[in-house]
């Protein structure tokens, strides 16, 4: 049998683990067992829950009977929906995690640099550019006073 | 939570997750021919007509995903 092909057995025994040291077995070959444990935005889907027994018993399991989310237009369609939803959800919590870290480095290199890099990365450059124009000032006064002596 | 909806969690994390990774496995099964300015929402189209319609994308996305289950 294929990954997900359409045949669907006539009755089927999940055990999905040893977790609770039970096995789960319905009628319906396309329903888990109920549990309040959803997809965490931050632990991942296979850390907890349904995913953690799907882990457990193999994901290849999941891809067997799943088929039927493949067996027509609509089911596609109706699978494409959820799975964009989970993306495009889960896509807007990296980005927003990517910004929160990344304004934490810029908030400790500050902290580390006392004020002088991140935001005024420039305090630095001009620092710099008024003690050569101060040196480049006294070499010039320097010499005017040494032709001026001799 | 029944198959589809964990199916659906799968496939819209993985290609949230793993973009990059999952346009190459697209191309390298000839599922499309070039999925690299591809968003989200098409490569979770082109995810699921690669599983309905290439089996070695179907092996090769079941492994994907079996090898990243710690993230996933």
């Amino acid at each position: 049998m294929g990954l997900f092909d359409s045949t669907i057995p006539s009755s089927i025994d999940y055990t999905f683990g040893s977790s609770t040291g039970s096995s789960f077995t319905t009628s319906d070959p396309f329903t888990l067992p109920t549990s309040s444990t959803s997809s965490s935005s931050t632990g991942g889907f296979f850390s907890s829950g349904i995913g953690q027994q799907l882990a457990s018993s193999g994901i290849s399991t999941l891809f067997n009977v799943g088929a039927t989310a493949f067996s027509s237009k609509q089911q596609r369609d109706l699978l494409n929906a959820q799975a964009n939803a989970q993306a495009q959800n889960l896509d807007k919590q990296l980005t927003i995690e990517q910004e929160r870290t990344r304004q934490a480095q810029l908030a400790m290199q500050n902290a580390s640099s006392g004020g002088l890099v991140g935001a005024g990365g420039n305090t630095m450059l001009y620092i710099g550019l008024g003690i050569g124009a101060v040196v480049v000032l006294g070499v010039v006064i320097y010499a005017v006073t040494r032709k001026k002596a001799e | 939570m029944n198959k589809q909806e964990a199916l659906a969690i799968i496939i819209g994390r993985t290609v949230a997750i793993f973009p990059f990774e999952v346009k190459v496995l697209l191309e390298k099964n000839a599922v499309v021919l070039d999925a690299q300015n591809y968003d989200i929402s098409q490569l979770v189209e082109a995810v699921i007509n690669g599983l309905s319609s290439s089996e070695s994308f179907k092996n090769d996305f079941a492994s994907f995903i079996e090898a990243n289950k710690e993230i996933i």
